[in-house]
């Protein structure tokens, strides 16, 4: 059975028959393969589809044989040429419209960074750029492999770059480098790097010079690298090959000490907020050269406070629109207890801290102290923290402490 | 001499169990309700009227009473003819 959809490609006639014996006519058709369908008698008429193709066969059959022949209607593509042609500016839009589409979407417009920390977004952008994915950048000129190894080699930091094209979005993903703190090559001691109470130490190369329960202020050396070899023991013979001068080593180990940090924080007992009420009135207006004609929302806006956007455009002479859409406001007071101002402000201050903390601090304990008085409207607080840290840094042994 | 054949065709059909309306150009009717109906294997149309139709086939014909008939699609070979069929019958 031929399909509908081809015989609208091909286009086909609907036809009507008069004359003795259209049987005949059908039967010859048959004979000579041409297809016809949707054979229907009505009275002494025969209604009945051909193919476009087949039509000037069937033609000639009818009239051979004395048959009225008579085109009811003509369907399909080829037929809606006819129509197309009359509306070519509307197809040449619409031709036009999907060519700039496609035209458009072949170009990056916007390109985004994600994952990175410390590397700035502004230089991958620009490096992206100098590889070739940048705003305005033809999608076929491009390859993706080349920019994220041309990125790779530019910017040492990272460790890899991903750069995924989805439509005119480029989203370049980077992974940073961890890289190893500034090492001190060479024989060197662990110093204390701020004030605190030795809690443990672990020496792994050196001689620790603290321990645990000590007090240390920000210097004090931890963990020395001069190693000093124990003198023998009286009475025992002396091994000449053993070496007598200290030796300089480069210290490593652990200290563990606790910590103070002091922070403050403050916050208000009482918090007032602008809110929107949800309540809308929308006004737009027509500008003419005679009058403004109020087409929506007439008089004075109904709300003591409000948030106003506006849209405007003015065209050539006075006219133009206006479009402005007043959403209602209102105050909301919030009054806070003392103990939840107390904690709001505490929780800043330990926010504030965190931020000055530098390394992996482990809060132990913290205690607060309130400044303000009860009736102060904004409560301040100081607080004290305990922290658990490791505290040592390795410093070069300068050549005078070898001396000593 | 063709009736000879024919029973040779049929034995064949049989023994080799081919179907006979591949072997000896039998008719074959699909019937769907009664509004629908597809014919293979038919030789031309003798007779079509709304009412009723004889469509010929390679020995006698096929004749089919009812009502609004309309041939559907029309090939060489097949056909499927739509309307209220009343009934369908043989004759030689």
């Amino acid at each position: 059975m031929a399909s509908r959809f081809s015989d609208r490609v091909g286009g086909f006639i609907s036809l009507r028959l008069r004359g003795q014996y259209q049987e005949k006519i059908i039967n010859l058709a048959l004979a000579r393969g041409i297809y016809i369908w949707d054979i229907k008698r009505d009275g002494e008429y025969l209604y009945l589809k051909v193919r476009n193709s087949g039509y000037e066969a069937f033609k000639a059959i009818t009239e051979e044989h004395g048959f009225e022949l008579e085109i009811l209607k003509r369907d399909g593509l080829p037929f809606y040429r006819k129509i197309l042609k009359r509306r070519i500016g509307l197809l040449g839009g619409a031709i036009l419209f999907i060519a700039a589409l496609y035209l458009v979407s072949s170009f990056v417009w916007f390109v985004e960074v994600s994952g990175n920390q410390k590397v700035d977004s502004t230089v991958i952008i620009a490096s992206a750029a100098r590889n070739g994915i940048y705003p305005g950048a033809s999608k076929w000129s491009l390859s993706r492999i080349e920019a994220e190894e041309a990125m790779l080699r530019e910017l040492s930091e990272l460790s890899y770059v991903e750069c995924d094209i989805k439509g005119v979005r480029a989203n370049i993903k980077v992974v940073e480098k961890i890289l190893p703190d500034t090492q001190v090559n060479g024989p060197c001691d662990i110093v204390a790097q701020r004030d605190g109470v030795v809690e443990d130490i672990l020496v792994l190369n050196g001689r620790a010079n603290v321990q645990k329960g000590a007090v240390v202020v920000k210097g004090d050396v931890l963990i020395s690298g001069v190693f000093t070899p124990t003198p023998p023991m009286e009475g025992l013979p002396v091994d000449p090959n053993a070496i007598t001068e200290p030796t300089l080593v480069r210290a490593r180990g652990l200290v563990q000490a606790r910590t103070w940090y002091e922070g403050y924080g403050e916050a208000k007992r009482v918090q007032e907020e602008t809110v929107l009420t949800g309540e809308k009135y929308v006004r737009f207006v027509l500008k003419t050269p005679w009058r403004v004609v109020d087409v929506v929302g007439a008089g004075d806006v109904p709300f003591a406070s409000y948030e106003q956007l506006e849209r405007a455009w003015s065209g050539p002479g006075d006219w133009g629109w206006g479009w402005s859409e007043y959403r209602e406001q209102e105050v909301k007071v919030t009054q806070f207890s003392e103990n939840e101002a107390v904690e709001a402000a505490r929780q800043n201050a330990l926010a504030n801290l965190k931020d000055s903390m530098e390394g992996n601090v482990k809060i132990m304990d913290s205690r607060l102290e309130v400044l303000s008085s009860p009736s102060d409207s904004i409560v301040r607080i100081k607080i004290f923290v305990e922290g658990l840290e490791d505290i040592g840094t390795p410093r070069a042994i300068e050549a005078s402490e070898i001396s000593s | 001499m063709d009736n000879k054949r024919e029973l040779i065709s049929k034995a064949m059909a049989d023994f080799l169990e081919i179907p006979a309306d591949v072997v000896l150009d039998l008719p074959k009717l699909t019937i769907t309700g009664r509004n629908e109906l597809y014919l293979e294997n038919h030789k031309g149309i003798i007779e079509y009227s709304t009412s009723r139709m004889r469509v010929n086939l390679s020995r006698g014909y096929l004749e089919i009473n009812g009502e609004g008939l309309e041939i559907q699609a029309l090939m060489p070979d097949e056909m499927k003819v739509i309307g209220e069929i009343d009934s369908i019958r043989y004759l030689d």
